[in-house]
């Protein structure tokens, strides 16, 4: 059975989405979806613990060997972010349960957590897969599923957040399957190893810079690289609560995994950044990322908006790292994918407990709050500093490990500019903290009703809160599962 | 110059202009017409390229479904005489002369690409006895691939539940459908519609010999459930909620089921026994045409259906 562990990672999330649009009442649904999504967890750990053990997993589907058929290959790099994926799915879907009772038609609900299980499944076979095509292939599942959790927001703007979501990811995709065409028109291979292996010695062709070219842009459009960005804010402010916190904390890190992927496994680090001089492509849109999304998101009236424009900022810091393309970068970037899913995900999660109780998640909205609803408030406050980077919190290992890759090459502006962002992050943070605990709450009648979240929304919150001071107190399995995940893609020998 | 090459060549002419046209047509619908002749224009560049397969897939799906889709959205946003928005933002040049500008950076790029050959043909070709079945893109589709087309009836799958979450409470798809049609749209349609189921089964049965197989059937069957739900004859409204979902599942359920066949036979998943493959990838086709025609056939019904379902204009 555990030799099969590879292939039930992706086929139980796909085979209990059709199972899950049968199942009725919600209520049924939702306990079916929680015990898959928890299974899912279980065996993400069991392949992260084997792989840390034994080393890569290699597995073939369908009996053909890997060039020929599909295989699915699982190292430290996508070991680690299958247990991101799976961990903030086990942990959203159980507060899903409230939360989308609130808001989302009752007749829709068993669709929603079909929907939420397929996306599971894309982001998670993105992850597993060894294979080019078998990448497109679920990047359409989790693309599709995304949209349909978007649209599904209660207010009318979530039809277009999610339309415009779907017109931009759909050029992205074009490109990837274009960039997948020309790389299998050179090498007639669609296995990542195998097209590794021949794509070294051809790139003094052209088509393999073009390829290179057509994937870079295609994967920044879903990893809403600046100025690639302008589907997300909107995408994310208006999907239901417990889609926002899923899909923050994991789309966009698969993403930039699938970047990681292309980069370093088949096109070779020395192609992509000595060739392709990428480093000089990323980092400057990483800065302008950082400093601009920040600045952005002081100005938002919507606090859901605001923490999309600061995810953005997020993206900005991980890019930076892969940017500079040592070991101590990657290393950033990568800490900072689990570190960013564990903090936005516990933010927006906050945000639908305010969503539940109050109905607004504009900035006024959180008057007197710190009051009313003080562990959604404390939750969101250690979450919150988290963002910003402060000692005991995994925000502050990921800043430090960012700020040790950028000092390594002598760039002191760099450094200055990530600590200086970091205050801005101080500055969004605070208005909201500013209107709950040092504004009056309203004295109208709704506003006396307010009373703190139901504990199913505020276990599974806390839950991710606890992750955020416990591997910011204690980093040392992060930063090794980093560490080597890094070390794995640049192939230097430990 | 031959007379092959000057067809060529007015080929592709023709699909540039018609690809440029249908992005900045000055008034919506013509640029929607456009849209649909440069569909039927690219199917034939695939039967020049010598991908049949793709040739009816583009035809049936391309030019005809989704040209039905988004000529059935520019009607009920009643765009039919309404200018090109964009239009009133941007004068006409400059959206030509951005469309010219993409259109020849890609062309440069694409043109520069050198042609690579990988040895993957040639080895397909070898192990075809192994698996059973005399056409190699079936081989690859539903033998060495299964998994990935598996995936890819599970993404149509993704799309009808996407279209069916969205829906208004209580909305019967296709119900706005419901008209007389004149006596000779009905002769047509006589005409049309056994001939395509006949050419459906067809293009099924052919799909392990030669060009054709489930999604082109699939297409082609959705066509003509199309074509019905636009005479007023919706076939999507004849089946009860519960029976169109196990329509829609159908074919991603059984392909699964074939596949853990093949397991208990001692292979692995998707690893069809050569003597029982022809049969086994018949079985899986047949049920993937009904879940493709039936997906694609409510993704045109059900357009729109939020809201204005009522005959004659917005509540």
């Amino acid at each position: 059975m555990t030799a099969h562990l590879p292939v039930l990672q992706v086929v139980i999330p796909l085979m209990a989405a059709a199972v899950c649009a049968a199942l009725r009442p919600a209520r049924v649904a939702w306990a079916f979806a929680v015990l898959v999504s928890w299974t899912v967890f279980v065996i993400a750990v069991l392949l992260l613990r084997e792989v840390l053990a034994g080393g890569t997993i290699s597995y073939e589907i369908g009996g053909w060997a890997a060039p020929w058929g599909i295989e699915y290959r699982i190292d430290v790099v996508n070991a680690f972010v299958l247990l991101i994926v799976s961990t903030v799915g086990a942990v959203v879907l159980p507060y899903a349960g409230d939360s989308v009772e609130r808001e989302i038609r009752r007749d829709q609900i068993p669709l929603f957590y079909t929907a939420f299980l397929l996306c599971l499944t894309g982001l998670l076979g993105i992850t597993i897969t060894g294979d080019v095509f078998n990448v497109f292939v679920f990047l359409e599942i989790s693309s599709l599923s995304t949209y349909t959790l978007v649209a599904m927001g209660r207010e009318r703007g979530a039809l277009t957040a999610a339309f415009r979501y779907l017109v931009m990811g759909s050029v992205g995709a074009t490109f990837i399957v274009i960039g997948i065409g020309l790389l299998y028109s050179v090498t007639g291979t669609l296995n990542m190893v195998d097209l590794g292996l021949r794509l070294s010695e051809l790139t003094a062709t052209r088509t393999v810079p073009v390829a290179f070219a057509f994937l870079t842009v295609g994967i920044s459009l879903k990893l809403a690289l600046f100025p690639l960005h302008l589907w997300l804010p909107n995408a994310y402010a208006y999907a239901p609560s417990a889609a926002t916190a899923f899909i923050a904390a994991t789309a966009t890190k698969v993403a930039v995994y699938m970047l990681l992927r292309f980069f370093f496994t088949v096109f070779g680090a020395t192609f992509s950044f000595d060739t392709m001089q990428l480093g000089f492509v990323l980092l400057p849109l990483a800065l302008v990322a950082i400093f601009s999304m920040s600045l952005v998101a002081i100005f938002q009236v919507n606090v859901k908006r605001m923490l999309a424009y600061s995810s953005l900022a997020q993206i900005g810091y991980i890019t930076l790292g892969i940017s500079i393309g040592t070991v101590t970068g990657l290393t950033a970037g990568i800490l900072h994918l689990f570190n960013h899913a564990m903090m936005k995900a516990a933010l927006f999660m906050a945000l639908g407990c305010v969503i539940y109780r109050v109905g607004s998640i504009r900035i006024e909205a959180f008057h007197g709050l710190g009051k009313r609803m003080p562990l959604t408030m404390a939750a969101f406050v250690v979450a919150g500093l988290s963002l910003v980077g402060v000692p005991l919190t995994v925000g502050f290992i990921s800043k430090w490990y960012l700020i040790l890759a950028v000092l390594e090459q002598g760039w002191w502006p760099v450094a200055a500019l990530v600590l200086f962002t970091s205050l801005m992050a101080l500055v969004y943070i605070w208005r909201v903290v500013e209107a709950a605990y040092f504004h009056p709450s309203p004295t109208d009648e709704v506003a006396a009703a307010v009373r703190e979240a139901p504990l199913s929304l505020l276990i599974p919150t806390w839950i991710l809160v606890v992750v955020n001071v416990y591997f910011g107190v204690d980093a040392t399995l992060t930063v090794e599962v980093a560490g080597r995940a890094a070390e794995a893609l640049l192939g230097v020998p430990r | 110059m031959t007379l092959e090459m000057l067809f060529d060549m007015a080929l592709v002419g023709a699909v540039v202009v018609a690809a440029a046209y249908a992005i900045n047509a000055p008034v919506l619908i013509a640029g929607v017409f456009v849209y649909i002749v440069f569909g039927v224009l690219l199917s034939l560049v695939w039967v020049r390229l010598g991908a049949p397969d793709l040739a009816i897939a583009e035809a049936a799906i391309g030019a005809g479904i989704t040209g039905a889709i988004v000529l059935d959205a520019a009607r009920q946003m009643g765009m039919e005489r309404r200018r090109n928005p964009r239009l009133r933002r941007w004068p006409g040049w400059l959206s030509w002369a951005a469309t010219a500008a993409v259109g020849v950076i890609f062309a440069g790029v694409f043109l520069t690409v050198s042609e690579g050959r990988g040895d993957l043909p040639q080895r397909v070709q070898a192990e075809l006895p192994r698996v059973g079945v005399e056409n190699e893109v079936t081989a690859v589709l539903l033998s060495y691939r299964g998994y990935d087309t598996w995936f890819e009836v599970g993404v149509l799958l993704v799309a009808a539940l996407g279209v069916l979450a969205l829906r208004a409470p209580g909305e019967s798809p296709a119900r706005r459908f419901r008209w007389d049609p004149p006596a000779v749209a009905d002769g047509a349609a006589d005409m049309l519609v056994p001939g395509g189921i006949l050419m459906a089964g067809y293009l099924l049965w052919q799909g392990s010999r030669g060009p054709g197989g489930a999604f082109q059937a699939g297409a082609v069957l959705a066509a003509i459930a199309v074509l019905l739900t636009l005479l007023g004859r919706p076939p999507i409204a004849r089946v009860s909620d519960r029976a169109r979902d196990a329509l829609l599942v159908v074919g991603f359920a059984d392909f699964l089921l074939v596949g853990l066949v093949a397991v208990t036979l001692g292979g692995a998943l998707f690893e069809y026994p050569p003597a029982w493959a022809a049969p086994m990838i018949l079985v899986i086709e047949s049920a993937v045409a009904v879940s493709v025609a039936v997906t694609l056939s409510l993704l045109f019904a059900a357009g729109g259906a939020a809201g204005d379902a009522s005959e004659g204009g917005v509540p």
